[in-house]
């Protein structure tokens, strides 16, 4: 019943939308190809050998990105609606803290309960998505019901919700956590529940009333309210799902470390907004897609892997990053500019 | 509705619709007093409400013109376990895009490429999709060209012969006075007095609009 929901939708739409949407994406694409392409001539110039045809490195590409796939899904949303996430990281650390804490193993003479260690792997891994979730809400509900901007309130959550994880175990770490727990972290998982995510919500944005209402939204809040939409419950829903990825993302970040930090998830959150933004998300609001998300996270791997078969500096990489990300907005503004010219 | 500039017939019809809140007074649908404190109350009572200003809280500029047209409709109809029947939404859509003749050759331009008519009658398609009881325009002829002006006036009164009551809020006396079968007429946040069709004209409406 549920494949057929989605399949059919799809069949239909994907012939006259391809008119609007799909040379954005393909733009992106070609930036992609273009950048690999670079890299992969680099490679042959500096190092003397290809930097794309190496199965390994392609596997870490992804792999070291997915993490950041997984909240840039949910920033995504976000941004879409004209807001912001500065939490994710934040919310990263403080789940990947308290859940990995119902994940112990019970010979380990320090766990943070002794009495609640080899829990089935269940119960971390709703702990962690409901904390997730929980971050979400507070911030959607601070941003519809008292009106502050969303930078602000995320900016609060992000500064709380470390202060949690510090807190949590007084700046402990977490460690000795159960195998069955540890599983999604390891191998390729983390790349499986990216793109699971991704297409969820791929799916949710294009052929749901949640997403088209998420982009009315973000193209015009009043014209949203008047048209019968409920614009504060529907923010909070899309910030709840923006907690609950960042959550999850926590729990594969926790899962692939085996030890929980309270210093994790630093700066996710920027890296998760430039996904997005270099995957063509405006934002102004009312644009983008979670497929150019996908591609920008694949962007920032690609880029992050050939700096280190390149032998870039890391001080390099993070300036090289900065100005990307600002180059990605200009872009932005300059197809915002050109589209209402024409 | 007739009124100056500065009469405040847009707060009023704004406050009907549930966009502003009430300080006072009660809203009473056939004989029956109802409570509303959104668009969607309204929209629920068979409500429907053309804004006056068509970029403000009218249009979504970016989306494109299915979008557009869809987005009032999808909270009451077409959804299914939450996810849209498009087959079914844009048939009803492209069925009112020939009512309503609205030109253009592909339902996924963006709406801010059209005509100020020609968006504007995506927004009464809007509307008219949802099946409103009551539609309350407000200035809907404002700033578009004289070829939809007449084409809306038509259109206006054909709905009105259908049985919807339709509240229009207008600037212009000839409209005012062309199309109504009652005129209530505003000053300065009050209203100064009805006037049935048979006595309105020019005199009696100006008369009480500067009151």
């Amino acid at each position: 019943m549920k494949s057929d929901a989605v399949a059919q939708p799809g069949q239909e739409a994907s012939g006259p939308i391809k008119k609007r949407r799909f040379p954005q994406e393909f733009n992106i694409f070609l930036v992609l190809i273009g950048i690999a392409a670079l890299f992969e001539i680099l490679g042959w110039i500096f190092q003397g050998q290809s930097f794309l045809f190496n199965t390994q490195r392609l596997t870490i590409i992804i792999l070291q990105v997915s993490v950041i796939g997984i909240i840039a899904v949910g920033v995504t949303q976000v941004i879409i609606t004209a807001g912001i996430d500065l939490s994710s990281g934040s919310v990263v650390a403080m789940t990947a803290m308290i859940a990995a804490s119902f994940a112990q193993v019970g010979d380990w003479p320090r766990a943070v309960y002794p009495g609640l260690t080899d829990l089935p792997f269940i119960v971390p891994l709703l702990v962690g998505l409901g904390i997730g979730a929980l971050a979400g809400v507070i911030n959607g509900a601070l941003i519809s019901y008292t009106l502050i901007p969303a930078f602000i309130a995320t900016l609060g959550m992000m500064v709380t919700a470390r202060g949690v994880a510090k807190w949590y175990t007084k700046g402990q770490p977490v460690s000795m956590l159960t195998e069955d727990f540890t599983v999604i972290g390891s191998g390729i998982w983390p790349v499986v529940i990216f793109l699971g995510v991704a297409f969820v919500f791929h799916i949710a944005l294009r052929y749901t009333r949640y997403g088209k209402n998420t982009y009315a939204i973000g193209a015009n809040p009043q014209a949203a309210r008047v048209s019968g939409i409920n614009v504060g419950r529907h923010l909070v829903k899309v910030y709840a799902i923006a907690g609950l990825l960042a959550g999850l993302a926590g729990l594969v970040t926790v899962a692939r470390a085996q030890t929980a930090q309270a210093g994790m998830g630093m700066m996710y959150e920027l890296d998760a907004i430039a996904a997005a933004v270099i995957g063509g998300t405006s934002l102004a609001g009312g644009r983008g897609s979670i497929l150019g998300t996908v591609i920008g996270t694949v962007i920032l791997g690609v880029m992050l892997s050939g700096f280190t078969f390149l032998r870039v500096d890391a001080y390099y990489q993070e300036i090289i990053k900065g100005m990307i990300i600002v180059a990605a907005v200009v872009v932005d503004q300059y197809r915002q500019r050109r589209n209402k010219k024409a | 509705m007739a009124g100056l500039v500065g009469a405040k017939r847009s707060a009023v019809v704004e406050t009907v619709f549930g966009i502003r809140s009430a300080e006072k007074g009660t809203i009473t649908i056939d004989g029956e007093q109802v409570s509303i404190s959104s668009p969607n109350d309204a929209m629920a009572h068979g409500m429907a409400f053309l804004t006056e200003d068509r970029k403000e809280t009218g249009c979504f500029l970016q989306l494109n013109i299915l979008e557009n047209m869809q987005i009032a409709v999808l909270t009451q109809k077409y959804v299914k376990a939450g996810f849209v029947q498009e087959e079914a939404v844009r048939k009803v859509c492209e069925e009112m895009k020939d009512i309503l003749r609205i030109k253009t050759p592909d339902f996924h331009e963006a709406i801010e490429n059209l005509s100020g008519g020609n968006q504007q009658k995506v927004l009464i398609a809007r509307w008219l999709l949802t099946k409103p009881r009551i539609l309350i325009l407000d200035e809907p002829t404002r700033g578009i060209d004289v070829g939809a002006k007449a084409e809306i006036h038509r259109l206006v009164s054909s709905l009105a012969a259908e049985g919807v009551a339709i509240i229009m809020v207008s600037s212009e006396m000839p409209e005012v006075l062309g199309m109504s079968d009652r005129v209530m007429v505003m000053h300065e946040g009050r209203v100064t007095g009805f006037l049935n069709r048979d006595e309105a004209d020019q005199v009696s409406v100006m008369d009480l609009a500067a009151r």
